[in-house]
């Protein structure tokens, strides 16, 4: 009985000491983050002003500013680093000792390049200071574009072919500026620019498309001469993708380098857009490359291509031929490309 | 003085003989009791708004992120035997062309081989296009995660509304139930034809209740600029985690709490990870720590991100995308020569650019196997992207590298009309590549000496048609 009474304690104190143990795990992963005491002879950092407003700034000007700092403390302070968010470098920019009374100045460099609006950047100090090891510095600035335009980039998504659509693009001029939009253009065929309307500082483009007459994506710019010396162009990517009775993906079959006697599997998903057309027949080639179709949902198919190369080495060039009731696409070809090694 | 000392000795020895089991007993439950810390833990690992942000380009020393460290990362718990869940929280490209779908599948390829439990859906994972979105859906063995969105297009996208995850490593197994919505916001325009968002708290609420007494834990990734998924979270005091905050470039101090429930960022580019680690005790899961982790060197190349990479790299050579992309024609009709052609006057200042780091430019990128990517080219040869520059090095040897050109602008008009005023340089010409992304140590001044070239006007022309 009293055998067990102490089988029993030992189980409880085991159960403490390793709760304890589980506890100062805790403690471990939550990083403690409990000051240290200063001790008596310690540096103190201290900054003349933490946070700097740059005010208004143009797109793509650069920025500096000296933070000031002095140590008061009786200990000597030592910057160990200087740390910047993205956007913006900072250095200390005097010795990395500072002495008691002594002054020290983190230089601050920011290029506003592709920033526009209201924003704050941050930079970390960090020293030997016990009580503020880790310094917080701020700058602050509105940037604003003498020209801008709005989207940065058009997406006209998804189109059928023979459809049109359109899309607004406005380019501003900052009020007062002087600044004049010289022309809009495109190198694009099937793209029409039409003035729609004309303010001050304003003006808005209807950004045609029409005629597309291959299938697949698109993309191109839409360029913006102005006579601002800081951005005397402007180009305006555009993108689509023109389909048809039926898409499918991927538009063509790679199955890069494999070795010979493996045998290799890809997929393509055919979606019948128009809900009248069906799959007629499928051939494949080269003889060693086989297929199997299977229904994904009510408009989608699933084709998977394998490849049983057995021996043979060499490069494929291959094709899978699908055949359709479509007038607008009777026959789709994907080409398939794989170099066999042994 | 001695005897006392003995028998406290010997007591002590008999003391020990008699519960000699016990001591072990107390021993071995104690190792187990410590060991047993780690296997009742786990992290949640989150990472996402990659926006095709595979690699650090290499361009200098101290770039951040990568899936070949993330992986690292991820790895190292395992090691550990900590339990670690990954979770990618979309926007996997920046934009719709074809570099970006390829970088998708790599993406997808990466997290496959990390064993990432979901893909969550930004919107710019729609700006790829349905039609590859969706065969990235049903061929890929990942989930793809999306709450508050109906999909109305042909393309057959294949998602989940929520994930209910089971942990069953622990005594008591664990159930974690991950939401995720997507911002209105956010959508644009072209993309409303096919997908309609709904409001993120009236598709949260049946699925929390739906959950609730369930899951163990409740995160929520919310593709969702701050405010709207601080909204969401005061609204679901259910939710025990907010993965949130969309665009946050330096995502360090993205961390805050509403009422108890931590939400945070990782940023953008893939540069870090959020990291929160939980412990389980007593069948119930409780947050040790939310970290923002950077993915620097301290975390060493994965083997098989490398692998990875490098066949992506193939694949972009593969599908020649250099020669592919589309070029804007030059002002005014100009043309770019090629810096040969300029060194036939201007024979000193070839030779001057011909010793300096510029002229290794293209070297440097193909030494590195990056000389397919249209990324990377741009800024390692001359006129890339226009009519008449850079397509490829088969046939366009002779803009490799950063030559003449690519300071003073296309020459073609110049060599045609010597007497044209030609050449002028200033700072700003630099900074298309020497930018803070790129060359964030960059000092005209101190860099311009490195490449600054001798004067050098040609037998019988006037000074003022050279900038120089």
């Amino acid at each position: 009985m009293r055998k067990m009474a102490m089988y029993g304690f030992v189980l409880l104190l085991a159960l403490v000491v390793g709760n304890a143990i589980d506890g100062i795990a805790d403690d471990k992963i939550q990083g403690g983050g409990k000051l240290k005491n200063a001790e008596s002879i310690a540096p103190a950092i201290q900054f003349d002003a933490y946070t700097h407003d740059f005010g208004r700034i143009y797109s793509g000007e650069k920025v500096i500013h000296k933070f000031k700092f002095k140590n008061h403390g009786d200990g000597e302070l030592i910057i160990d680093k200087v740390k910047s968010a993205c956007g913006c470098t900072a250095a200390l920019s005097t010795k990395k000792n500072i002495k008691k009374n002594e002054e020290g100045e983190i230089e601050v460099k920011f290029n506003s390049g592709k920033y526009v609006g209201k924003i704050a950047k941050s930079i970390f100090v960090h020293s030997n200071d016990p009580v503020n090891p880790k310094v917080k510095l701020v700058i602050e600035m509105n940037i604003i574009e003498e020209v801008s335009v709005t989207p940065k980039r058009i997406n006209f998504g998804v189109i059928r072919m023979g459809s049109s659509c359109s899309a607004n693009l406005e380019i501003k001029t900052l009020p007062g500026s002087k600044i004049k939009i010289l022309k809009v253009e495109t190198n694009f065929p099937y793209i029409k620019l039409k003035e729609k309307d004309k303010g001050e500082d304003a003006l808005n483009y209807e950004v045609a498309l029409r005629g597309v007459e291959e299938f697949g994506k698109f993309n191109g710019f839409i360029f913006v001469h102005t006579n601002s010396e800081k951005k005397p162009k402007i180009d305006v990517p555009f993108n689509g993708e023109v389909i048809g009775d039926i898409t499918y993906y991927p538009n063509k079959l790679s199955f890069g380098t494999v070795r010979k006697n493996r045998e290799v599997k890809k997929t393509v998903i055919v979606t019948l857009v128009e809900k009248s057309i069906e799959i007629e027949k499928i051939e494949i080639e080269p003889a060693f490359m086989t297929y199997n179709i299977s229904p994904l949902n009510d408009d989608s198919r699933v084709i998977s291509v394998h490849m049983n190369q057995g021996d043979f080495t060499g490069t494929v060039n291959g094709s899978l031929l699908i055949y359709s009731n479509s007038s607008l696409q009777p026959e789709i070809c994907i080409p398939i490309s794989a170099t066999i090694n042994d | 003085m001695l005897r006392p000392y003995f028998f406290k000795k010997l007591k002590c020895y008999l003391f020990m003989k008699r519960y000699y089991n016990a001591i072990l007993l107390l021993v071995f439950i104690s190792l187990i009791a410590k060991t047993g810390s780690s296997s009742d833990r786990f992290v949640l690992i989150f990472f996402g708004e990659e926006q095709g942000a595979l690699a650090p380009c290499g361009c200098f020393e101290g770039q951040l992120g990568g899936i070949s460290r993330r992986d690292t990362l991820l790895k190292s718990y395992k090691t550990q035997g900590i339990p670690a869940i990954a979770v990618s929280t979309g926007d996997l490209i920046k934009s719709p062309e074809r570099q970006e779908e390829i970088k998708m599948e790599y993406l997808f390829a990466a997290m496959k081989e990390m064993g990432c439990i979901f893909h969550n859906l930004g919107e710019k994972d729609f700006e790829i296009g349905l039609p590859s979105l969706s065969f990235a859906s049903q061929t890929n063995t990942i989930d793809f995660l999306c709450g508050n969105i109906e999909i109305i297009s042909p393309f057959p996208l294949k998602y989940k509304k929520y994930l209910l995850k089971e942990l069953p490593e622990f005594s008591i197994p664990l159930k974690i139930a991950f939401l995720s919505i997507i911002s209105e916001s956010l959508i644009k325009e072209h993309l409303l034809d096919f997908i309609r968002v709904y409001d993120p708290v009236q598709s949260l609420t049946p699925v929390i209740n739906q959950i609730k007494g369930k899951a163990d834990l409740i995160v929520l990734i919310s593709h969702a600029p701050m405010e709207e998924s601080v909204e969401i979270a005061e609204t679901f005091p259910e939710i025990g985690l907010v993965i949130t905050g969309h665009g946050i470039e330096d995502p360090v101090e993205s961390l805050m709490y509403v009422n108890n429930t931590p939400l945070l960022s990782h940023g953008t580019g893939g540069k870090y990870v959020a990291v929160a680690d939980y412990v389980v005790k007593s069948g119930t899961i409780r947050n040790t720590s939310v970290d923002i982790v950077p993915l620097d060197d301290k975390y060493a190349a994965s083997e098989k991100m490398q692998a990875l990479l490098k066949q992506y790299q193939q694949t972009l050579k593969a599908e020649d995308l250099l020669s592919n992309l589309p070029k804007i024609p030059l002002e005014d009709g100009n043309f770019y020569i090629g810096s040969l052609a300029c060194g036939t006057c201007h024979k000193k200042i070839h030779a001057h650019w011909s010793n300096t780091s510029h002229q290794k430019a293209y070297t440097t990128l193909s030494d590195g196997g990056q000389q397919y990517d249209p990324e990377c080219i741009s800024c390692h040869t001359v006129g890339f992207g226009y009519v008449s520059g850079f397509a490829n090095y088969e046939t366009n040897r002779n803009l490799a590298h950063v030559g003449c050109e690519s300071c003073h602008g296309a020459g073609g008009k110049h060599i045609k009309n010597i007497t044209e005023s030609y050449g002028k340089v200033n700072e700003n010409g630099c900074l298309e590549c020497h930018n803070l992304d790129h060359s964030p140590k960059f000092q005209y001044p101190k860099y311009w000496e490195r490449i600054k070239h001798p004067k050098e006007i040609p037998e019988g022309m006037p000074e003022n048609t050279h900038g120089g």
